[in-house]
């Protein structure tokens, strides 16, 4: 029987952390996975009290390290990552332009976040951690062990994938 | 700033966010279940420590059960050292007592021979040397104690003190009746 308190916890935080993890995973067991280990390793390590802020924070950045290192087991994700490591032509149109200015929101961030679950791994964790968990560029290197520039061009490369995947 | 990440920023709600899949309550219970006994879980309310006796009084009375043991182990050796050097001190008082007051016993005597003739007081001094003998046979002999030694030099004392009063005494009288 878990304690009321640690259920009111992982109430509180299991839909983004779980969100998070799916993005990077793209598999919702991994993610689920992911998200309740984070709750638990939380739960185990952190004695002193933390904020609710510091505790978003600590839950967040945990969930994504988490969620990397499960997909990192048995593939070769910085290979992957650096395969298009080459500058990518900029001077295209951006298709994005005339997508973001028809669609209704609401209706248009569901449909991304959805869309973004078909793109191929390396473009679905680089578009999640930009996109959606914040980080710059130097960050997501960092996180991901690769050079600044996959993460450049993974990025322009899967944030034109999406358009395609969302203009269907 | 890129146009998708402004407008993902400022538009994405979690509204729009996935729900984990059916039963991840028991899922999550079970995972938990296999880490409780290592999950301390802050709470407002007080952790509760180990008891008091387990902190400090175990210790406390451990320390000072070392400390008696200690004591009574040492205790012994202590005081043979110390009774030792007590006795010492205790033949140096003696021998310190002894000869003061054979010194003075044997000026009282030299002072009598001042009027005798020179033959009678060199038969006194001679006489005095016998009366006077010589400790160190026993008080060198390594199987004796020191409490003993102690006991054989004042028997040793009083006998020889005894021995040269009587003998001033008897020169007095002599002295007297020339």
């Amino acid at each position: 029987m878990i304690p009321s308190e640690i259920r009111l916890f992982y109430d509180r935080y299991k839909k983004g952390l779980y969100n998070t993890a799916l993005r990077i995973t793209g598999n919702s067991m991994d993610a689920e996975e992911v998200a309740q280990d984070t709750i638990i390793k939380y739960i185990r390590f952190n004695t002193e009290k933390l904020s609710p802020q510091q505790t978003g924070v600590w839950l967040h950045r945990a969930c994504v390290n988490g969620a990397i290192d499960r997909v990192r087991r048995g593939k070769a994700l910085k290979a992957m990552l650096e395969q298009y490591a080459e500058d990518v032509n900029g001077t295209d149109e951006d298709p994005w332009n005339d997508i973001l200015a028809c669609e209704d929101t609401q209706s248009l961030m569901a449909r991304i976040k959805r869309k973004i679950q078909e793109l191929p791994e390396g473009y679905r964790i680089v578009l999640s951690l930009l996109l959606f968990e914040g980080y710059d560029y130097a960050e997501c290197a960092a996180i991901l062990k690769v050079g600044e520039s996959s993460v450049r061009s993974q990025y322009l490369r899967g944030k034109r994938k999406l358009a395609e995947l969302v203009s269907k | 700033m890129d146009n998708l990440k402004d407008y993902v920023r400022l538009n994405d709600t979690s509204s729009t966010d996935a729900c984990l899949p059916e039963g991840d309550d028991e899922r999550f219970e079970r995972r938990y279940d296999a880490y409780r006994h290592r999950i301390k879980f802050r709470t407002n309310v007080r952790r509760r420590g180990k008891p008091f006796w387990v902190t400090i009084l175990l210790p406390a009375a451990a320390s000072l059960l070392l400390v008696f043991i200690v004591r009574l182990a040492v205790n012994p050796v202590a005081e043979k050292f110390a009774s030792a050097g007590e006795r010492r001190d205790s033949i140096s008082i003696a021998y310190r007592e002894h000869y003061g007051k054979v010194a003075l016993l044997a000026c009282q005597i030299s002072d009598l021979t001042a009027y005798m003739d020179y033959d009678d007081a060199v038969a006194v001094m001679e006489t005095m040397d016998d009366i006077l003998g010589n400790p160190d046979e026993f008080m060198d002999n390594p199987y004796l104690s020191e409490r003993r030694k102690l006991e054989m030099f004042e028997e040793y004392s009083r006998r020889e003190i005894s021995a040269l009063v009587r003998f001033k005494d008897r020169i007095t009288e002599t002295s007297d009746k020339k």
